[in-house]
């Protein structure tokens, strides 16, 4: 049922990470919502002004109309079905779950409960640049989209081999499902979903169970393909994304992040220039456009609120762009028969210092 | 918000082609000299003094320039030519000067081509963009005094917009040297409220009073309507450096030079909210070098000349963008959505 427009949308958020923390942040920042309490295990809420729980039943039995699920990939499932069967609006961290199973489950929670909202968190594509490039590519000016490219890279981090984040039944993947999955959502933004998967997957590095290396292609029914490299041996980080169409392309390098340090978020946007025959010439003219604040997490969950204050579906983020994205996700772990693997054994790990 | 850097090829030469760029400024030196000292016989001439419309305090004299008083405003230090004419004596001015039919007649058509291709047709591609971005339902696109008719037909041409409307407050038009077909001719009035899109291609800078023009856009946009507007700054490298030796400083149609903070909140005041605020300004290096190299004894800039003698085309290229991508040049863009 919809809430009342005149009153605050209660949330509570289980798991107060550094996810949990950022969604806290911006709840605090929105007028129509109220933190009512949080969820953590480990303590991480101690100081927070509102109730600690330890279990995630406690937060869901205070009454909140939403709840924020900002665990690790594998308990975001059983929190969510719990939600949704109490009829509690769902708000899940991306990835959504470990496996495409669990997103099927999660979905017939889902279907059970139709007035309840479940929205997931592929931020990526509430990032202006990523908003700009969208509109330029539905404005059809430049043709039909060819072809794209997306790199999304980072160098580990801290104790990045300790990381839950690498531990497959916490995670269900590594580098490809924790990262490389918001440039997959991207490539189902401007293409729309793909039928041919064809992946290489290496451990290169890392001293972990996962890859740390994603090589990716994909094709669809319009011949669109598109091709990916997620990396956790990227010592630069580097965000990029490439769409190229008939006549002419977008390219958005960098995305302001939480730690900012994937670059300053750009747009290049050119359209193509013809000689007398009309034959595209190299290097057209380009309008760069440069984005100095990031408000995708305010825009995010002002869209959330907006499904719930007026019974609208969840159209960004829904469960079937889960589900298609986990889709891809499996397909692309299936598709390297040997698996995640040690590309040169004597290099894992003994690099390190 | 955002900030746009545009790279092409664009050169001062091609839309200010010389020696008819000086042949009019010589024209209009001459007119404002004689407006700003009285000796012109035009209606309602009288110069008033003029406060900073976004701080409300009298600006202090910085220099004068063809006659004209240039002060700068303490607190937010725009550039404001003070005092002035009212708007009646201005349009009365462009109306019947000799400059302005210069302008019109000879200059313009002169350079057609090269703004052709320099200006209207990225102008273009960014009214385009603006509507895929911010409207795509948009239908009325009026353009606040009208400088260019001709961008007005490529407007139209594009397809894109069903009613492209020009607004000339000053009107009867017969009085106008401006070719614009009747059809798209409109007073303020007729579009209250009812527009989708609002340009005022370099409007405010040359009016006597851009905050009753801001208000008056607000007027004009339909809610949620979208004001797209270009202007000439005071924070920009051409005249942060040059000052009152810029060659493009022309008092009557560069009255009012905000710095990008007073535009910001001159902008805000009058009910918009910023979407894009950019300086893709492409010519202000090669103004200032052109200026350097012409006037040898211009004090200050030893640097700049150092810059200009040893680093080449290559250097010039990357400072301009540079400029651009730090909101640094002098030439300003703005889209604004009305609250």
């Amino acid at each position: 049922m919809p809430l009342s427009r005149d009153r605050r949308i209660k949330a509570g958020i289980v798991g107060y990470g550094r996810m949990g923390k950022i969604r806290g942040a911006c709840l605090g920042r929105r007028n129509e919502w109220e933190l009512i309490g949080i969820c953590d295990i480990q303590n991480h809420g101690m100081g927070c002004d509102v109730p600690v729980f330890r279990e995630w039943s406690g937060l869901l039995s205070a009454g909140p109309d939403a709840v924020f699920v900002c665990t690790p990939n594998r308990r975001l499932p059983e929190v969510v079905m719990d939600a949704v069967s109490r009829g509690i609006h769902v708000f899940c961290e991306k990835p959504p779950g470990c496996t495409l199973e669990d997103v099927i489950r999660m979905r017939e929670a889902e279907a059970a409960h139709p007035g309840v909202k479940l929205k997931f968190g592929f931020n990526h594509r509430y990032h202006a640049a990523v908003q700009d490039a969208k509109a330029i590519v539905d404005s059809g000016r430049l043709g039909r989209v060819m072809w794209v490219r997306g790199i999304y890279g980072k160098a580990g981090g801290s104790r990045y081999d300790q990381n839950w984040r690498n531990r497959r039944e916490l995670s269900g993947g590594g580098i490809l499902i924790d990262q490389g999955i918001h440039m997959l959502d991207l490539f189902r933004l401007f293409c729309d979903d793909f039928e041919e998967v064809k992946s290489f997957l290496t451990r290169s590095y890392w001293t972990v169970e996962v890859e740390d290396n994603a090589f990716v292609l994909l094709r669809n029914s319009r011949g669109q393909v598109a091709m990916l490299h997620s990396s956790a041996t990227q010592w630069q980080h580097r965000f990029m994304a490439e769409i190229y169409l008939e006549r002419g392309y977008l390219a958005i390098t960098g995305i302001l992040s939480s730690t900012r340090t994937y670059g300053r978020e750009t747009l290049r946007v050119a359209r193509c220039q013809y000689d007398a025959e009309g034959y595209p010439q190299p290097n057209p003219e380009e309008t760069i456009t440069y984005y100095d604040e990031d408000r995708s997490w305010e825009q995010e969950i002002d869209d959330f609120a907006r499904s719930i204050l007026e019974d609208r579906p969840v159209t960004v983020g829904g469960s079937s762009d889960a589900y298609q994205v986990m889709s891809l996700v499996q397909q692309i772990y299936t598709a390297d028969p040997l698996g995640p693997r040690s590309a040169a054994g004597e290099l894992t790990g003994a690099a390190m210092p | 918000m955002k900030a746009v850097v545009l790279r092409d090829d664009l050169r001062e030469a091609d839309i200010r082609p010389e020696p008819l760029y000086a042949e009019y400024k010589a024209i209009l030196e001459n007119e404002s000299r004689r407006i700003f000292d009285g000796s012109i016989r035009i209606e309602n001439r009288e110069l008033l003094p003029f406060d900073c419309p976004n701080c409300g305090k009298a600006p202090v004299a910085e220099f004068e320039r063809w006659g004209a008083q240039y002060c700068r405003c303490a607190t937010c230090a725009s550039l404001l030519v003070s005092p002035r004419p009212g708007q009646e004596a201005l349009d009365a001015f462009r109306r019947e000067s000799r400059a302005g039919r210069f302008w019109e007649q000879t200059f313009a058509a002169a350079t057609g081509a090269a703004r052709e291709h320099g200006i209207f047709r990225p102008r273009l591609q960014w009214l385009l963009s603006i509507k895929d971005r911010y409207g795509p339902r948009a239908s009325v696109v009026a353009d606040y005094r009208s400088k260019y008719p001709t961008f007005l037909e490529a407007l139209c041409d594009s397809g894109e917009f069903p009613q492209v409307v020009s607004l000339q407050p000053e009107a009867p038009w017969e009085k106008l040297p401006l070719a614009v077909r009747p059809e798209r001719r409109a007073g303020p009035e007729a579009l209250l409220h009812r527009t989708d899109i609002l340009t005022l291609f370099e409007v405010i800078e040359r009016v006597s009073n851009p905050g009753e023009v801001l208000h008056l856009a607000r007027e004009l946009c339909a809610p949620g309507g979208v004001l797209v507007l270009t202007t000439t700054s005071s924070s920009g490298f051409e005249y942060q450096l040059l000052g009152g030796s810029a060659p493009n400083l022309n008092p009557l149609d560069r009255m009012n030079l905000f710095s990008i903070d007073a535009l910001t909140r001159l902008i805000g005041k009058a009910g918009f909210e910023i979407l894009e605020l950019s300086t893709p300004g492409r010519l202000d290096v090669a103004t200032v070098r052109k200026t350097l190299e012409s006037d040898p004894d211009l004090p200050g800039l030893s640097f700049w000349r150092y810059f200009f003698r040893h680093c080449g085309e290559d250097a010039e290229h990357t400072l301009q963008e540079f400029l651009q991508q730090y909101r640094l040049s002098s030439h300003v863009r703005v889209v604004a959505r009305r609250q």
